[in-house]
């Protein structure tokens, strides 16, 4: 199978159909190539987390605009993915750590985001369900959660709408490059070798994005590893928050369904391995220290994904220098979720070459090499 | 932690042959099983001491006995929550521990294939094996006017029970035409039913029962829905094709306040693939079964397979499974060579393989289950999916049943999927023509406290 389009992007996950939605919405004719049969890795197995607060500066602004995209799907598209601002509640040890809060607080009331430090008394009265072990939290009542499952299709559905071509079962095997520019991607369909012309290639294909990179001449220092989360029974409402406690690593979040989903800020590194162990699930399990009433309830399910780390957690988003037309989105490191619309939106500016409403040129793919 | 050279996981026929042949090998021998007394579904056990045991029973107990004599350690409530191809770890009563093996035999045998028709979420529908364990174990007789529909010889068997009861059987229903397929295939006739397997010879002694007390047992035939507005009232059945749809013009009423169910068995492969053990797809052999040597051992070394965990087959066929899983086990723990089948075990082999031959062409689940649901059926009890929205998510790209799991919740309660994603695979598998791929097994496998696991 032979055909050409003016953008390809590889990875079907929620960057790449961010990215396929904006891109296509802009004019460009797109193919999303996805290996599996839709989405199926780490968009779809993280905790939904949509946060803005407690974050580096530009993802601090990636995440601020697309809480504003992600409050757009909702009211455009009519469809429910649980999308709630519920707050994100992030829990402070002890003294030192509310005061790091404190200057936080500051540095995000420049950019605009409202967030409240709360004192051990703020926190017995504000979310009296959460443990009084904690010296107090920081709050930002307009983060929230979703479900990542939902989402993850509604931008997918979003994108084919919008007249991106998906392929899937068809993995992507070589990048074409020739005279210093990105010409094309081959792929495998099942036994049958696919072709696409384009002059430009988007590469989001996560843990998996190095393997294609490499033969390009592009180091990509993205690290897979595990991250685990499990479920609880179905409960009343216990939970508006996305709660965290960084001392204790672990969050968590009740869904509109009532089971309250658990996860670790942690991850086991080196592995793509997706089986969960028992010290992680061990781990996972001290969010009753969080929330007592978790004691009395079961455990459900658990499952894990494979994230995408890089050497300081933040993402490789740009062309690199090494072919023209070749850029990379990856190595989200577990926030890729929350940001993916503004991320989308960003690779279409980009690509299209007009002023990216956000800056991210902090987040060079290049900017680990020396120089 | 404990440690046995040799863990056995259920303690039905194939999981006691196993427990009492490794351990009369000499190797330590740990049997759990989940329920309180040994003897799985066909041993179940009477509840109470004082009632007379059936013949069928009274082997069970004989098995039993003599695994306990032989020095096997018998662990009672006791459920895998979680494994690796070196330990299990169990769940006795809300409380965790871990339990350390050389080699293992996995007996944990199989569910009831559930058929999702109109009405079957209704208070009066049963599966046929609930309704036999009832029987079994508490002397229990649900509703007044039973009638029993599906295939194979299980239904037979259950309502020949019912006939000595103070219940009416309004009739068996047997999906497939048993006179038209004895014909097309010339190598099954009465004669050989008879001379194989424990459980057809039970059902066509069942049948001649049932005639004599009057009941309808007619063949071709399958339910269609349950009727009633908060319980079972009547049932519509209707005659079937060769491949169980139902004929339309056929359909039919017969009153009746309960429905026992039964489309055959799926083998219970979860642990085994939570320890990662391959699966290949069998249909005619209820699913999902592991992939296994001559000695039964899976893809995982020391790992071994029994009963009708790794294909459906009946008790006896189980019974010497078990027998040569358990010795082959115990030779991986000790580090010695696996001793070669007896000739008794090989000729039981055989003859019990035919018998599952037989089984899997006469009552393997056939295409027209799939298409009782409709849009507005619940399909997964827990989550309360519907036909319509699995059919949705297909529409909407989700290829395969771990998508559709996904993007519709199905499957994800607590039963972990275990009664709705054999049908979800054949929805989506006949809707896509994409081959199925086994679903991850997870743990924890049964529900378990928050605290329990904290204080591994």
């Amino acid at each position: 199978m032979l055909t050409s389009a003016t953008v390809v992007v590889i990875g079907g996950g929620i960057i790449g159909s961010a990215a396929a939605l904006f891109l296509s919405r802009a004019g460009e004719d797109v193919v999303v190539l996805e290996r599996g049969h839709g989405p199926e890795q780490a968009s779809v197995r993280n905790a939904g987390g949509v946060r803005a607060q407690c974050r580096n500066r530009t993802e601090r602004l990636l995440a601020m605009a697309s809480i504003e995209l992600w409050r757009g799907f909702a009211r455009e598209t009519g469809i429910d993915f649980e999308y709630r601002q519920g707050g994100n509640l992030r829990l402070a040890a002890d003294e030192p750590a509310l005061r790091a809060f404190a200057h936080e607080s500051i540095d995000e009331a420049a950019d605009g985001l409202t967030t409240q430090v709360w004192d051990r008394a703020d926190l017995r009265r504000r979310a009296p369900q959460v443990s009084d072990r904690f010296a107090g939290a920081k709050y930002c009542p307009t983060d929230g959660h979703a479900n990542p499952i939902r989402a993850t299709w509604l931008i997918l559905a979003a994108a084919k709408r919008a007249g991106a071509r998906y392929l899937t079962g068809t993995e992507a095997t070589h990048i074409d490059v020739d005279g210093g520019a990105v010409r094309g991607v081959r792929a495998r369909r099942g036994g049958d070798e696919v072709r696409i012309a384009a002059p430009v290639v988007v590469h989001a294909a996560g843990p998996w994005t190095p393997a294609l990179a490499t033969p390009l001449g592009v180091t990509l220092p993205v690290t897979p590893a595990r991250n685990a989360m499990l479920v609880s029974q179905r409960v009343p409402p216990l939970l508006d928050e996305f709660v965290s406690s960084h001392e204790l690593q672990v969050y968590l979040r009740q869904a509109p369904a009532g089971h309250i989903h658990v996860g670790g800020v942690f991850a086991v590194e080196d592995t793509f391995d997706q089986r969960v162990s028992q010290a992680e699930l061990t781990h996972l399990a001290r969010a009753v220290e969080i929330l007592p009433a978790l004691r009395r309830l079961t455990i459900l399910r658990s499952w894990a994904g494979t994230l995408d780390l890089t050497p300081d957690h933040l993402p490789l988003l740009g062309f690199t220098t090494a072919a023209g037309g070749y850029l990379v989105a990856a190595g989200f490191s577990g926030h890729g979720f929350c940001l993916a619309p503004a991320v989308g939106r960003t690779i279409s500016e980009l690509v299209r070459g007009t002023a990216t409403s956000v800056d991210v040129t902090a987040l060079r793919p290049d900017r680990f090499s020396p120089a | 932690m404990t440690a046995a050279d040799v863990v056995v996981v259920g303690a039905g026929p194939a999981g006691l042959a196993a427990a009492a042949a490794a351990a009369r090998a000499g190797a330590s021998t740990v049997l759990v099983d989940a329920y309180e007394r040994p003897g799985g579904q066909y041993f179940r056990q009477p509840a109470s001491v004082t009632r007379n045991r059936s013949g069928v029973q009274e082997r069970g107990r004989h098995l039993a006995a003599r695994a306990l004599s032989v020095g096997v350690e018998f662990r009672p409530h006791t459920a895998v929550w979680d494994a690796t191809p070196t330990d299990l770890h169990l769940v006795t009563g809300g409380t965790v521990s871990t339990l350390a093996f050389r080699a293992a035999v996995v007996a944990t045998g199989a569910h009831e294939r559930v058929a999702a028709f109109p009405g079957w979420t209704l208070p009066g529908v049963y599966a046929a094996g609930a309704v036999q364990a009832l029987l079994k174990e508490h002397d229990l007789v649900p509703g007044r006017r039973v009638l029993v529909a599906g295939s194979g010889p299980l239904p037979l068997v259950v309502a020949a029970a019912l006939v000595h009861r103070p219940v009416r059987v309004a009739g068996v229903l047997e999906a497939t035409r048993l006179a038209v397929e004895t014909v097309r295939h010339p190598w099954i006739g009465a004669a050989g039913l008879w001379a194989q397997g424990a459980r057809m010879r039970e059902g066509l002694v069942g049948t001649v029962r049932l005639l004599r007390h009057r009941v309808p047992v007619r063949t071709g035939w399958g339910i269609v829905r349950a009727l009633g507005d908060s319980e079972v009232e009547a049932a519509e059945v209707a005659r079937l094709d060769p491949q169980w749809r139902p004929v339309a013009g056929s359909e039919r009423t017969v009153e009746c306040d309960t429905l026992a169910v039964h489309h055959g068995l799926v083998p219970n492969t979860d642990v085994l693939r939570l320890i990662g053990a391959d699966v290949v797809r069998r249909p005619d052999l209820g699913g999902w079964v592991p992939v296994r040597t001559p000695w039964l051992e899976t893809s995982i070394p020391g790992v071994f397979a029994a009963g009708d965990c790794a294909g459906i087959g009946g008790a006896a066929l189980s019974l010497v499974e078990g027998d040569v899983a358990g010795a082959a086990a115990a030779c991986h723990a000790l580090g010695r060579e696996p001793v070669r089948h007896t000739a008794r075990q090989r000729a039981a082999l055989a003859r019990e393989r035919r018998f599952q031959r037989l089984y899997a062409a006469l009552f393997a689940a056939r295409p027209g289950l799939t298409g009782l649901p409709r849009p507005d059926t619940v399909v997964c009890r827990c989550e309360e999916t519907t036909r319509g929205e699995i059919d949705a998510a297909i529409a909407a790209g989700a290829r395969t049943t771990a998508l559709v799991k996904s993007t519709t919740r199905c499957g994800m309660g607590p039963c972990q999927g275990r009664i709705c994603l054999p049908l979800v695979e054949q929805l989506t598998a006949t809707a896509t023509g994409v081959p199925p791929v086994p679903v991850t097994a997870r743990a924890p496998l049964v529900p378990i406290p928050f605290d329990a696991v904290r204080r591994c």
